[in-house]
């Protein structure tokens, strides 16, 4: 019999994933556990144990729907279960949605104290759909706001920098 | 052997501190020459605790609280060769300085050592996992986390120790950007490491988010190169509003507005890094907004 493959979305810190793990794998009893990381976090995600696969994402860039990895969506996997660093999830929008691209039936989230709650897609992709207007007013009003601030650090500060640039040995 | 000083900030945190402290102590060294553990003017007696119970670290109680700039204070009167860098409910598994001090003698391209900084629950859970002063298996970061990491104190007296107008969070990443500019290395061994208790107490709700994306703003301007410097200030502006519009809070407004209102002190220490180190650098701008609720 296959086991049910639990895929975890880490963005948050190894500390918190030590402290989140052990619920989830209390949470999916049986399954096998793959992680998504960064590629720099892969040396401490392989220690941690539990995990049958460590995955790299292809960059160090956040996570987002359109950067991932080739083969997660042929890997079929039942769950993904993303870890966030607060109570209600917010500001993992980008994770939630790579979550929603990865392909799996559920997907559950991991709060800071361990509470594990199962998240439909249909709300997810309805709070993506509310946020939309949102957005668009963010980023008319970075837009407005962009030259003014612009100006102001360039008058008040620019004529002082020392933008030679620093001979870095690197 | 290299020499090491141990510096511990404290605020607040008197039982976390003192079972530090014990760990720290009960596997001294020989060439742990001092720990000093820095009073952030702690209500909880903290300081008491220190002098009646650990009459031989060295004590440096503040009359108030000064935030990361206390860190400095330890670094000023530490002795070692380098020094290793606690907070007071973080503490390094055993066997851990001597394999710091290996590390050192090894690879001495490195400026700084970071530990891997796990979660006290893993230590708990599975004490023996802890490993001991093993060969490091090393990779070279650009960044560290400052409850457990190692600095030789030649590169702090040359490139300054933790920004004092952060008060908190993001000093650790200024920091790194400063010895990474000044040519030298951040090692990074899995196998080194420390943990973490990370306590809930003195965890304000409005305190993380408001110092995160302030200081955010601080690093990008104190270190990135003109043109980064203009697309990641938008790219944090944006983020501000967005999150300030989706979340219903102005912490993040008033955080944005603290960042540009004393900004001097930014602009002031102003040393743009080279763009390809400034390519290299992992500033996540996102991190600012995932702290609240």
């Amino acid at each position: 019999m296959t086991r049910r493959k639990v895929l975890i979305l880490r963005s948050v810190s190894l500390q918190q994933l030590d402290q989140n793990l052990p619920a989830i794998q209390a949470a999916f009893p049986g399954a096998e556990f793959h992680l998504l990381t960064h590629p720099h976090a892969m040396a401490e995600c392989r220690k941690v144990p539990g995990l049958a696969q460590v995955i790299p994402l292809p960059s160090a860039a956040p996570y987002s729907p359109f950067r991932l990895p080739g083969g997660i969506r042929r890997q079929g996997y039942a769950t993904v279960v993303v870890p966030v660093s607060n109570i209600s999830g917010v500001g993992f929008a980008n994770v939630f949605l790579t979550a929603l691209a990865s392909g799996a039936q559920d997907i559950y989230r991991c709060n800071l104290v361990s509470e594990i709650a199962r998240i439909e897609k249909t709300a997810l992709l309805g709070r993506f759909l509310v946020s939309f207007p949102l957005r668009l007013l963010a980023l008319t009003l970075t837009a407005v706001l962009t030259l003014p601030v612009l100006l102001w650090m360039f008058l008040s500060r620019l004529r002082s920098w020392p933008e030679s640039g620093r001979k870095d040995k690197l | 052997m290299s020499t090491v000083s141990v510096v511990i900030l404290s605020f607040n945190r008197r039982e976390d501190l003192q079972d530090g402290l014990t760990r720290i102590l009960a596997e001294r060294p020989p060439f742990v020459v001092e720990v000093i553990v820095v009073d952030n003017a702690s209500h909880d007696g903290s300081p008491d605790m220190v002098a009646a119970e650990f009459p031989a670290v060295r004590l440096i109680a503040l009359k108030e609280n000064i935030g990361v700039a206390g860190y400095n204070r330890g670094f000023a009167v530490a002795r070692g060769e380098f020094v290793l860098i606690l907070d007071d409910d973080s503490f390094p598994a055993p066997g851990v300085i001597a394999g710091l001090a290996e590390a050192f003698a090894v690879h001495p391209e490195a400026a700084v050592v970071a530990l891997d900084v796990r979660s006290f629950q893993s230590y708990r859970e599975n004490p023996q996992s802890a490993p001991a002063a093993a060969p490091p298996e090393v990779s070279y970061q650009m960044g560290f986390n400052g409850a457990g990491v190692a600095v030789r104190r030649s590169v702090l007296a040359e490139v300054g120790g933790y920004a004092e107008e952060f008060f908190l969070y993001w000093n650790e990443q200024d920091l790194a950007i400063r010895i990474l500019a000044a040519g030298y290395r951040i090692l990074h061994s899995p196998t080194l490491v420390s943990f973490h208790k990370n306590s809930p107490v003195n965890r304000q709700a409005r305190r993380g988010p408001f110092y995160y994306t302030r200081n955010l703003y601080w690093v990008l301007w104190k270190h990135l190169p003109l043109p980064r410097l203009i697309a990641r200030t938008t790219g944090l502006l944006y983020l501000t509003l967005v999150h300030s519009l989706e979340q219903r809070t102005t912490v993040y407004l008033e955080a944005t507005w603290d960042a540009f209102v004393h900004s001097a002190p930014a602009w002031r220490q102003r040393k743009p890094v080279s763009r390809e180190l400034s390519a290299q650098l992992r500033i996540p701008l996102q991190l600012a907004f995932t702290l609240f609720r």
